[in-house]
């Protein structure tokens, strides 16, 4: 077993366990958290890659990845910010306005 | 072989992520992904990316995770734990999937690497990079020379960002 394999298979398990953060709580913020392990997967795979294939561009790719997850932190984060004024809550459960 | 540091670092990620999502206290959460973020910028150093691991530890364990837990201040969440309903088949079945998935993911990356073999190298090998000048120096060299456009457009992205945030944090949009 060699680095390569080992680092592609938790990128796979971080891009899983994002998705069941987003997926399994009813917390928004963890949710957000999860969305950032997602974007941490991706990251690692693009880096280990760009390791493998002895190419910069993956690394590239993160760095844009990397500004464009802080962007959408601050952007979801006061978007929940106003959901809280609103519901007086940020369970998922709790905002059903749209619910059919 | 897998060089230890690194062994012990991805397993340090991976009980992590677990806690992240089974802690119930979101401060733990953040905890538990600022801890995460921290060895998987060691991991990034290990392996030879030093710039996007200094840009982990600065933007990501820095700047993201305050933002996180400085919401999680402002929103004053006592009882809003969002814990997990262990009685609905919903969660076995998110559990299951995202499961499987992982393990797809492993066999695909396995077969790759076993099977096809790896496609044809670039130029920028370890020592190559060493002799250019460094991680950085080569990463800033193509990103000002073949993806400067990219660059500009990352700016105005930041510059709606901004606005935008701005515009939400308005008490009342009128």
């Amino acid at each position: 077993m060699d680095t390569g394999i080992l680092l592609h298979c938790l990128s796979a398990w971080l891009l899983c366990m994002g998705l069941l953060a987003v997926t399994l709580r009813r917390n928004t913020l963890v949710m957000l958290m999860g969305i950032e392990l997602m974007l941490n997967g991706v990251n690692l795979s693009f880096v280990t890659f760009s390791r493998e294939l002895a190419q910069i561009n993956g690394q590239l790719q993160v760095f844009f990845i990397i500004t464009i997850a802080a962007v959408e932190s601050a952007v979801g984060l006061s978007i929940l910010v106003n959901v809280y004024r609103n519901f007086g809550s940020i369970k998922t459960d709790r905002t059903n306005t749209l619910r059919g | 072989m897998v060089n230890p540091v690194i062994a012990i670092l991805a397993a340090i990620v991976a009980v992590l992520s677990v806690c992240m999502i089974f802690v119930r206290s979101p401060v733990s959460s953040a905890f538990s992904l600022v801890g995460l973020m921290v060895a998987l910028g060691g991991i990034y150093a290990m392996i030879g990316a030093h710039f996007v691991a200094v840009l982990q530890i600065i933007v990501y364990a820095g700047a993201v995770m305050v933002l996180f837990v400085f919401s999680i201040m402002l929103l004053n969440m006592n009882e809003e734990t969002g814990e997990i309903d262990y009685t609905s088949w919903k969660t076995y079945a998110a559990l299951g999937v995202s499961l499987g998935l992982a393990g797809l993911f492993a066999v695909a990356f396995f077969n790759w690497s076993q099977e096809t073999g790896l496609p044809a190298q670039g130029v920028y090998t370890l020592a190559r990079i060493k002799e250019i000048g460094g991680n950085a120096e080569v990463l800033s060299a193509l990103l000002f020379s073949q993806a400067y456009i990219q660059f500009e457009l990352i700016s105005l992205l930041i510059l709606v960002a901004i606005v935008s945030a701005l515009v939400l944090a308005k008490r009342k949009v009128d």
